[in-house]
């Protein structure tokens, strides 16, 4: 056995070696024989009836010279006397083989305290990668740091959109006093009509600018120069690594051509690797040229998901943006903004998480520091155990001339033996879990980051840091221990080594530490839970329990006229309404959020607060009737409303607008230069965009009208029963209708509400997980101080049963002891509950950070775990025959 | 055999004569060691010690058997020059 193979240097038995690893290896092994020596010689001392420690002492002597042995002995093995002062790392590693061995030798406890660390260091490790991908890792540019984006945003809200197309080259012209790079892309998807297969393939446009501003790494052919960029030059192509292997990695791909329904491109150049831009969640297959016109394969550009900029050397953010104001009001005239609209300059990547999600990956963080302490604090307590057990040893081989230096330079080695074994199993565990992450992780928390949710270097590197340092702490913190045992108590007769008072109590406030830190844990996962229950029990205001609902978007060049998607619409409309199993169809023909308003009611004074934005959804006139939207007063959509100012608000709005008074028949604005609308009814509650309030309090309805319809529709379809059993029917009636149309999405309205609120669903998940891990590795800390102290007691609690003590009453004072300890560990951690769940108070949904009902729950739900974890000790503890502990004694 | 058997072996066959100072046998042991006259490992003890035990390697057995004849024609001679000296 010789894991950390190498030098095939055996420190012992292999003929005379001049190499110090073998000499330092080697002294530890003299010592060792010494020490066996003297500990054989003692035992038949005691065994002749002498007493234990004069034995000790008497077996020394009979040895005599022990300096002069191991010299001897070192001679004999031929080694010079002296120390080296080169081949420190040689020594080291000889080190390293006598801990390992030692370890292999206690396989029940390296398992245990390896185990202990990997679970430890592995959730550690999983959220460090969560955290990464999010807020630490650079962006993986060129000269990053100038990197900008631009960005539009209102002065009241710190969401960000894209700048607008119609004002991108405007800015372009007017930024290039401060910045010396422009780069734009935008996404789309084609279909592939002379393909192995008809696909549709996800395409990027870029301006060619990306190849001086980021740079484009090319396995072969070139990259896009300003001449592609020009309206009217001929339409080339470069296609990913990924897309390039889905073609069979065929060189002869370069300078052919891919017949797209927009027509032909001709293949230039092929990525390798490539550049991961954040906003685009599928990778594209291949890259065209956004044009200076806007447009792309001969259409115009939808919109743009991105412009960045480089700022000229020298120049820093803050005045550039100052800069950028003073812009926004020349270039105001030209095209008008709505109030408090802004053009907002941010670092590349500043906006990968937000607020609330950085508020959830610090708490998450915050969560596996704890985790991580109780996970050493188990390390820690077995190593106090095992430590107790090696006392004789350690005694001798003080006794024989063994420095505290050697004897604590052991320890630490070993500790880091372990660190390091810790470390492969953490990382281990963390290529497990990061994937399992990466497919529960809602697509929205990636959106914004560039880096993907793996397994990487730094993550790797991460667990093997954390683990180290674990692994010294644990070799030091019992070392200490033992140096300040100046008179170390030997005896030799085995289980007599009774723990000093000072050192339970301090395995006692470490199992006390850890309670408190899982029960903060607990509070706050049980908070999480307590409000995504709330959340999921919240009426969003429609009946979504009987609706499924598909996502269509029309191909921009077969459904290039209003007239034909219209049509399909009615089509599909007739299809699925004619189906028995269905009781209604409805469409939603285009939502978004209106910001910076100004919401008026006609006739009298503006209201107090405004809200930052207000969600607008246009939909058919059948809408609220077949969604089954409660009114609470007034009337749905009549058909006739189609193409009239007719509008229909929620409560909230409704009552922001004209207090208890009823509004139907009542005019309202949202912002100055937008026409007056009139209700004609007020829905209970709307909340479309998912339950959680925060995502819109306010909701406006507009009629659609039957014969203009966006690229985007949503069917929503009543049944008579479960939705999901209709799912299949809906698509196949989209297939008869029109087999090359793909339907986006296709689920029942209860999950399309579940997938809005992916990222509560996600928090609870994950927080409950780690809460869970924090409670068993305490319960088993708990556990093992107990049982520990059972072990210690045995001869106690062997004579107590003997003279006729009631087990019960044994067991019961064992439980006690593990109750006292778990309860004040309880009290301190919900005192650090209250601390605690303040800091995640804005990411509850209606629960009060000190809500009663978790902190009573978490209370009870850890006792019962101490009570379970000090059971087992406790029955141990009147298990053993009174005899037969006291005959082994 | 460990060293402490080794010790104990010597101590129980000459009656407790030949050894004055225990720790002596351990460079005695590894000296046989590096002339590879003796092969050690190390094992766990009945005892459940770590101990390092040692076995007569075939190098070992000639140096024995030449190093008897040679013990052996000294006591001879050494007995021979006493008992001639006395009957002298």
């Amino acid at each position: 056995m010789r894991p950390f193979g190498g030098g095939g240097c055996r420190p012992d038995g292999e003929g005379p070696r001049d190499d110090l690893l073998n000499r330092l290896s080697s002294s530890a092994y003299l010592d060792e024989e010494i020490q066996h020596h003297i500990l054989e010689r003692a035992e038949v001392l005691v065994q002749a009836g002498w007493d234990e420690d004069a034995a000790l002492e008497e077996a020394t002597r009979r040895f005599g010279d022990v300096d002069g042995v191991r010299r001897e002995m070192g001679k004999a093995r031929g080694h010079r006397e002296g120390p080296s002062t080169i081949h420190l790392l040689t020594a080291f590693s000889a080190q390293v083989r006598y801990a390992w061995r030692g370890l292999a030798n206690n396989v029940v406890f390296t398992a245990a305290v390896v185990t202990t660390l990997a679970l430890g260091v592995g959730a550690a490790t999983s959220v460090f990668s969560v955290l990464d991908a999010l807020l630490l890792r650079p962006m993986p540019y060129r000269e990053a740091g100038r990197l900008i984006e631009v960005n539009k945003g209102h002065k009241d809200d710190a969401y960000t959109f894209g700048l607008p197309i119609e004002l991108a080259n405007g800015w372009k012209d007017a930024a290039a006093e401060f910045t010396d790079g422009w780069l734009e892309y935008s996404r789309t998807s084609l279909v592939r009509t002379d393909g192995p297969v008809t696909e549709e393939l996800n395409v990027l446009a870029v301006t060619p600018a990306v190849d001086t501003l980021l740079g484009i790494p090319l396995l072969m052919g070139r990259s896009f120069t300003p001449a592609d960029a020009v309206p009217g030059a001929d339409e080339v192509a470069v296609i990913t690594a990924g897309y390039f292997r889905r073609l069979g990695a065929d060189p002869g791909i370069l300078g052919s051509t891919l017949q797209l329904e927009s027509g032909p491109v001709t293949v230039v150049g092929v990525l390798r690797g490539g550049i991961k831009f954040p906003q685009i969640l599928t990778q594209p297959d291949l890259w065209v040229a956004l044009r200076d016109d806007h447009t792309l394969l001969d259409r115009p550009a939808e919109s743009l998901d991105g412009v960045w900029a480089r700022l000229r050397p020298g120049i820093e953010l803050g005045p550039a943006q100052a800069r950028a104001d003073v812009l926004a009001s020349s270039l105001q005239e030209e095209n008008p903004q709505p109030r408090g609209w802004q053009v907002r300059l941010m670092p590349v990547g500043s906006h990968r998480a937000n607020g609330d999600m950085k508020r959830a990956i610090w708490a998450l963080t915050a969560t596996v520091g704890a985790i991580f302490l109780i996970a050493l604090v188990n390390g820690v307590n077995l190593l106090l155990v095992r430590t107790a057990a090696r006392l004789r040893e350690l005694a001798i081989r003080t006794a024989i001339g063994g420095s505290r230096s050697r004897i604590l330079g052991q320890f630490l080695v070993e500790g880091l033996v372990l660190g390091a074994l810790g470390g492969v199993a953490a990382a281990g565990l963390a290529a497990l879990t990061i994937p399992a992450i990466g497919r529960i992780v809602p697509r929205q928390v990636l959106l914004f980051s560039p880096h993907a949710l793996e397994m990487e270097s730094r993550t790797v590197l991460f667990a093997f840091t954390a683990s180290l340092v674990a692994g010294l702490l644990l070799g030091l913190l019992p070392s200490i221990q033992i140096l300040r045992h100046r008179a170390l108590h030997v005896t030799l007769a085995g289980r007599g080594t009774h723990q000093t008072r000072g050192r339970r109590w301090i395995r006692s406030g470490l199992v006390m530490g850890q309670a408190a830190l899982s029960t903060t844990l607990l509070v706050v996962a049980g908070l999480f839970v307590r409000s995504y229950a709330t959340l999921a029990t919240v009426d969003p205001g429609f009946d979504h329990q009987t609706i499924a609902m598909a996502d269509i978007t029309f191909s921009p060049t077969r459904y290039s006229e209003a007239a034909d998607r219209a049509e399909f619409v009615r089509r599909l409309g007739a299809a699925l309404d004619a189906s028995p199993y269905t009781d209604g169809v409805t469409t939603t023909n285009g939502s978004g959020i209106t910001f910076g308003v100004e919401l008026l009611a006609e006739g009298l004074p503006a209201p107090a607060s405004q809200p930052t934005m207000v969600p607008f959804t246009t939909v058919a006139t059948n809408y609220t009737t077949v969604m089954g939207v409660v009114m609470a007063s007034g009337r749905g959509f009549l058909p006739t409303d189609v193409d009239t100012d007719a509008a229909v608000v929620d409560l909230d709005l409704a009552r922001l607008l004209w207090g208890q008074a009823d509004p139907v028949g009542r005019r309202f604005r949202v912002w100055e230069s937008q026409p007056w609308y009139t209700v004609v009814g007020v829905a209970e509650e709307l909340r479309l965009l998912g339950r959680d309030q925060r995502s819109g309090p306010y909701q406006i309805l507009f009629p659609a009208s039957p014969d203009e319809q966006d690229r985007h529709v949503e069917f929503a379809v009543r049944t008579t029963g479960d939705p999901a059993r209709i799912l299949g029917f809906v698509r196949s009636a989209v297939l008869d209708l029109d087999p090359a149309q793909p339907i986006d999405a296709l689920r029942t309205a209860s999950a399309a509400l579940a997938e809005e609120e992916g990222t509560p669903r996600f928090t609870v998940a994950l927080f409950t997980l780690l809460a869970l891990i924090a409670l068993a590795l305490s319960g088993v800390g708990l556990y093992g101080v107990l049982a520990n102290s059972v072990a210690q007691r045995e001869r106690e609690l062997g004579i107590r049963l003997a003279l006729g003590a009631m087990p019960r009453k044994l067991r019961r004072s064992v439980v006690a002891n593990g109750v006292t300890i778990a309860g004040v560990g309880l009290m301190l951690g919900l005192a650090g509950a209250m601390v605690a769940s303040g800091t995640v108070e804005p990411l509850l949904y209606e629960v009060a950070p000190r809500d009663p009902v978790t902190l009573l729950g978490t209370a009870v739900f850890f006792m019962l775990v101490a009570v379970a974890a000090s059971l087992m000790p406790a029955r141990r503890a009147t298990r053993g025959d009174p005899v037969e502990v006291l005959r082994n004694d | 055999m460990h060293g402490f058997q080794v010790l104990s072996w010597i101590e129980e066959s000459s009656s407790g004569a030949l050894l004055v100072e225990e720790g002596a046998l351990y460079p005695a042991l590894h000296r046989m060691e590096t002339r590879q006259w003796l092969r050690s490992k190390w094992a766990v003890s009945e005892k459940g010690r770590r101990a390092k035990y040692y076995d007569i390697t075939a190098k070992g057995r000639r140096a024995l058997s030449s190093e008897a004849r040679d013990w052996n024609r000294y006591v001879e001679a050494v007995a021979s020059v006493v008992e001639g000296g006395s009957s002298a």
